[in-house]
């Protein structure tokens, strides 16, 4: 399965989501998404860096943090949407984002993406 | 046999007609909730709505008197009788323009001071390349609340959902001080982990870059979450239980849109 199909079938597995993202969080570049309509590169890369913040929240709470959720991951709501961001564990610096509207299961997109992005770094076609 | 023929008398109440009384009270409802407003506040939204060029003339209540460029909401040049502009002056970058505006303007407009604003058009030439600064990093230098509706809608949001629910919480100034904080012994740590991270990287601030308003969720456990709500007076750290993680995201979404929708720039 293409990197392109795999960001595709967790944005249809996910109600509501209009936007999925697979960026590098070091460099801060969305590298492939997949989405219901056009979203311009520097919005997206914008989207990245928000996640690469996040994600040093997470590293520096690192102690507190328990179970599943030992895996940067959070959530940040916009005046528009929900953003639900996932990262791989330090040094690797693979992320998701999935954009989705307010409402959302977030429990569900971080256990969907969180699986997404395992297929995604284990397959070949990164 | 005819049919009824329809009547053509145009109906009273088209949208057309009602848009000049909804600008009306429009107009009204900002004059009231800005009566309040310091002459500084007055500029910083007056910079804040202001998309087309304009050289705005101000003019306080002791007689002093400060010349602004405003376009596309930021504030390009400020020339006071001590310091004329000259544009071989002008900041390269809107950290250096905010800091260097607001001291210009920081000894003119006062907190109490009552200000007159003249607007006139303004043409930028071609070669205009002024960088500038938005309203909202002016006005946390100087110290001052742009958005107090925004507040407004968070605080109303907080009180009503946030509050009851809450394991700990600290509210923090623009500046990092921390003005109040309410922890049980088993959360302390973890509160004081999360100001120490805000406090130790301003960086990571969207107020400081004028994109306020963001709650981020950092899921901790399947028990507790930590919430961290921006806006244009600091931030709130809260931590929360797990199992009203959505809930609450989405009053904080529709109480974040609502003070945004009173927010919306004009165009003058």
């Amino acid at each position: 399965m293409t990197l392109s199909a795999q960001l595709d079938a967790l944005r249809a597995d996910l109600p509501g989501c209009c936007l999925v993202a697979y960026g590098d969080a070091k460099a801060q570049l969305v590298l492939r998404s997949s989405s219901d309509s056009a979203w311009p590169q520097e919005k997206l890369d914008d989207m990245c860096k928000t996640g690469s913040r996040q994600f040093h929240l997470a590293d520096a709470m690192a102690p507190f943090r328990k179970g599943p959720h030992a895996h940067r991951e959070a959530i940040v709501a916009t005046r528009r949407d929900i953003r639900v961001y996932v990262g791989a564990e330090a040094p690797a610096s693979d992320m998701l984002c999935c954009v989705c509207r307010s409402g959302a299961d977030t429990a569900q997109v971080l256990s969907l993406a969180r699986l997404t992005l395992l297929q995604v770094m284990d397959g070949p076609n990164v | 046999m005819f049919n009824p023929i329809r009547s053509q008398v145009t109906r009273p109440h088209t949208q057309a007609s009602r848009l000049p009384d909804r600008l009306a009270a429009f107009a009204r409802r900002v004059a009231v909730e800005r009566e309040d407003c310091s002459g500084l506040a007055q500029v910083l939204h007056r910079i804040d709505e202001t998309i087309l060029p304009r050289a705005l003339s101000v003019t306080t209540n002791t007689g002093a008197r400060v010349q602004l460029l405003v376009s596309n909401r930021r504030l390009m040049r400020v020339e006071t009788d001590q310091n004329p502009a000259a544009v071989a002056d002008a900041p390269a970058d809107p950290e250096a323009a905010a800091a260097s505006f607001s001291e210009r303007l920081a000894p003119i407009l006062t907190p109490h001071c009552k200000i007159t604003i003249r607007s006139v058009r303004y043409t930028l030439d071609a070669i205009f390349w002024d960088v500038g600064c938005g309203a909202a990093r002016l006005a946390a230098l100087m110290g001052v609340n742009l958005h107090p509706e925004e507040r407004h809608g968070v605080q109303k949001c907080l009180q009503s959902l946030l509050q009851p629910h809450a394991i700990a919480r600290a509210e923090l100034s623009l500046s990092g001080q921390v003005l109040s904080r309410q922890a049980c012994e088993q959360s302390q740590p973890i509160l004081e982990a999360l100001l120490d991270w805000i406090v130790e990287t301003p960086s990571n601030s969207a107020t400081l870059t004028g994109n306020t308003m963001h709650c981020s969720c950092l899921p901790l456990s399947d028990q507790q979450d930590a919430l961290i709500i921006e806006h244009s007076e600091g931030h709130t750290v809260v931590i929360t239980p797990a199992e009203m993680r959505d809930q609450l995201l989405s009053s904080w979404h529709s109480s974040a849109a609502k003070a945004a929708k009173r927010a919306q720039p004009l165009l003058h």
